[in-house]
């Protein structure tokens, strides 16, 4: 079976979305879309045991105190993968409108959360009391790095086999 | 007893009874009954059925097909066999059909190559080919793909069904030689953009979508139903066939799939079977080709006409221009022309050269030359060694030759036989006379062209009888040529001087030429001799004016002489008399 899934990337202006699926997708467009329409579409394959699931990412223009995201971009999407900068406290509150916004939007849809740049130890600010407050799995919870490529692809891979159908997943 | 039996039998007989008449019938007429029972109830069987079987078989065909099913598998198979039994009368049977077809389908391929070739040699020959070339070029892509788009008045390149909800692709096709990029990303990134505008201009109804996109040439057309969207990748002009085809193509996508689109989970292969829906909607129109007359293919054959003449008058040129250079050369003393060779405008002559002879470069023919590229070989030869050019006067005259030394130079000796021509020509070769100082042709016979002769004397014949028979009248009284006589004049100078040209080549030489006037009867006979001589003087004299030696005319003024009973118009004459002799020896 070959499945094709929408995911939207969404998170605070500069958390790393963008520099997080440079490596990891293949892409036609370019990042001049994120100025234009405030998207930009790639693409991911994973493979889940003989099954191959494309992923569509959409990358969500970064949010800010200047710039909402835009609901209908949302729409549709099988998974979210929310990104949080790890040494800026800020982001994670953003993190949490934004949480909230998704709930009011769309339904039937799973979450990750990426606390990104955990590379940067010495400016970590993000204490395991605030990434409990979340109130997200803690399974779907990755601390990754853009840079180092730190657990980017357990985090697409679990987001995967969180949307994809019981009988794909286990077989 | 049987006549009785066979009235029961209509009625049915008692059940305890059944067996006697059974056993009864078996008696009298044993098995032979029961067969001619059997065949009678057959008989009737076969007259029932062809009764009815028309019937029957209009009504089955009005419940069911099958009927059709059931004789179809019979139907294939005897026309097979009847195929394979008898082939040529069943190609006689379709001959009359495929015939036709055939010629059809030859003629519109005829067409379509003839209307392709100008098309090709339109695109190939053109100013707009060469600009076309140049934006080809440019956009990085084949002239062939570029010239094609040029061509098409529109055509649908790529269609996409996408799930509305998602953005994600449902199925996608494209037309032949369209390099695809990622259709799954542009589905996706074209409803990110339909959503963008929609919720940029705060569309009021989900209805209310993007439905078109134009980038110079190319255009995007969008058709959203509520499952899904149809997007057509158009490159030209939209048309209203367009338009109409991609609502057609929604609607019927949605009343086809709707399950599998109201329940899509993300599986790819679901709405597989909507490709060829979408195969379909590839559709492409060419410009309005100016078919009428195929003008390019007009004007390149002209070009290659207007070449071809031009190319056959400079040909005819250049061989002039080498004639000439030839023909100096050959004439050039000191100049013997070997051999020489003209391809296109190339001349090679090969020639042997004296010390004393002029150089080529003076050569008048040489020294305006323009078109030919003249190569000249050549050979000088030393005065001193003559000898050497012996093997090639033999080759030239087919006689032998030899040298002598001297005083003064050197002697040419000629050995054998050969015609006064070529007597004449060996004579007068440049080459010879420039390094030879004599020709001794003591050794030399004259060849008897014996051919030649009797046809020389026996056309110096002809035309002496031509003459003999001309008779030039003149008017009455004077030495004024009648007007009927007039041509016969010119025609007699002409044979004179004819005459005189063959003698040289005759077995016959002409002695005296008489010019005999005469009178008529009218006058007295001083007058008419006067008369007379007057007229073959006048006569002699355009003879002489025209190239007639004079020595040999003589004129004879005979007065009248006629009889009575020539008319008094034909003794007003001149007569001409050809005296000729045997030559003594003939050359």
């Amino acid at each position: 079976m070959r499945l094709s899934k929408k995911i939207c990337m969404v998170g605070a202006f500069a958390v790393g979305k963008t520099s997080l699926v440079r490596r990891f997708v293949d892409s036609i467009f370019s990042e001049k879309y994120h100025t234009t329409i405030g998207v930009k579409i790639d693409k991911r394959q994973v493979e889940l045991h003989e099954n191959s699931v494309q992923l569509i990412l959409w990358d969500i223009e970064g949010v800010d105190i200047f710039t909402d995201l835009n609901a209908s971009y949302l729409r549709g999407a099988s998974g979210i993968i929310l990104v949080i900068d790890g040494t800026r406290p800020a982001t994670l509150d953003t993190a949490k409108e934004l949480i909230s916004l998704i709930e009011n939007t769309i339904s039937d849809y799973r979450i990750v959360v990426l606390f990104n740049k955990h590379d940067l130890e010495q400016e970590w600010a993000m204490p395991a009391a605030l990434t409990d407050s979340l109130n997200i799995d803690k399974d779907s919870i990755f601390f990754t790095s853009a840079k180092t490529g730190e657990n980017v692809e357990e985090a697409f891979q679990h987001l995967t086999e969180l949307i994809c159908p019981p009988e794909v997943v286990d077989k | 007893m049987i006549g009785s039996n066979a009235v029961k039998t209509d009625t049915p007989p008692e059940p305890d009874n059944a067996g006697s008449y059974q056993e009864l019938r078996s008696l009298l007429l044993g098995s032979e009954y029961e067969n001619i029972l059997k065949e009678r109830l057959k008989q009737d069987d076969i007259d029932r059925i062809a009764e009815n079987l028309t019937e029957a078989f209009e009504k089955r065909n009005q419940n069911d097909n099958s009927l059709i099913e059931k004789l179809s598998p019979m139907i294939e198979s005897s026309i097979d066999l009847s195929i394979r039994n008898s082939r040529s009368k069943f190609a006689d049977i379709i001959y009359p059909i495929i015939g036709p077809a055939v010629r059809k389908s030859v003629a519109n391929a005829l067409t379509e190559m003839v209307h392709s070739l100008n098309h090709l040699l339109k695109q190939g020959f053109s100013a707009q080919a060469i600009v076309w070339r140049y934006k080809a070029w440019r956009l990085g892509m084949p002239y062939g793909q570029y010239a094609f788009i040029q061509n098409i008045q529109y055509r649908v390149e790529q269609v996409f069904l996408i799930h509305r909800e998602t953005g994600l692709l449902l199925t996608s096709c494209s037309a032949e030689n369209i390099p695809v990029k990622d259709p799954e990303l542009i589905s996706a990134m074209l409803t990110a953009i339909t959503d963008f505008i929609g919720d940029s201009f705060e569309q009021e109804s989900q209805s209310e979508t993007l439905n078109a996109i134009q980038v110079g040439e190319f255009n995007l057309l969008i058709e959203s139903g509520p499952y899904a969207a149809v997007a057509f990748a158009i490159r030209g002009s939209v048309h209203q066939d367009i338009n109409e085809r991609i609502q057609e193509l929604c609607e019927q996508i949605h009343s086809q799939f709707y399950q599998e689109l109201r329940s899509f989970s993300g599986n790819e292969n679901e709405l597989e079977e909507a490709r060829p829906f979408l195969e379909d909607a590839l559709i492409e129109k060419q410009k309005e080709s100016t078919s009428s007359s195929p003008w390019f293919a007009i004007a390149l054959l002209a070009t290659i006409s207007i070449y071809g003449v031009m190319s056959y008058y400079q040909s005819s040129v250049t061989n002039q221009k080498a004639e000439r250079i030839i023909e100096e050369f050959s004439k050039a003393p000191g100049y013997q022309v070997l051999n020489y060779k003209l391809e296109s405008n190339d001349l090679f002559i090969n020639v042997l050269k004296t010390p004393e002879a002029k150089p080529s470069k003076d050569f008048e023919s040489i020294k305006n030359i323009r078109g030919i590229n003249l190569t000249i070989k050549e050979t000088n030869l030393p005065r001193l060694e003559p000898n050497i050019f012996l093997s090639f006067l033999s080759e030239k005259y087919g006689i032998d030759f030899d040298t002598s030394k001297e005083q003064s130079g050197y002697e040419l000796i000629a050995k054998g036989e050969l015609s006064k021509r070529k007597i004449q020509q060996l004579e007068e070769d440049p080459i010879v006379k420039s390094i030879f100082t004599n020709i001794n042709e003591s050794q030399l016979t004259v060849a008897q062209e014996k051919v030649l002769t009797v046809d020389y004397g026996q056309n110096f014949l002809n035309l002496v009888n031509k003459v003999h028979q001309s008779q030039i009248y003149f008017d009455v009284g004077t030495q004024q040529i009648a007007q009927e006589s007039s041509e016969t004049i010119s025609e007699l100078a002409s044979n004179l001087k004819e005459l005189q040209k063959l003698e040289q080549l005759s077995p016959y030489s002409i002695s005296q030429i008489t010019v005999m006037g005469l009178a008529d009867k009218n006058g007295t006979d001083e007058a008419n001799l006067k008369l007379s001589r007057d007229r073959a003087s006048l006569v002699a004299e355009m003879l002489e004016a025209n190239g007639i030696r004079s020595e040999i005319i003589v004129i004879w003024a005979l007065g009248d002489r006629d009889l009575p009973s020539v008319s008094l118009e034909h003794q007003r004459r001149v007569n001409i008399q050809v005296l000729f002799h045997d030559k003594p020896e003939l050359l």
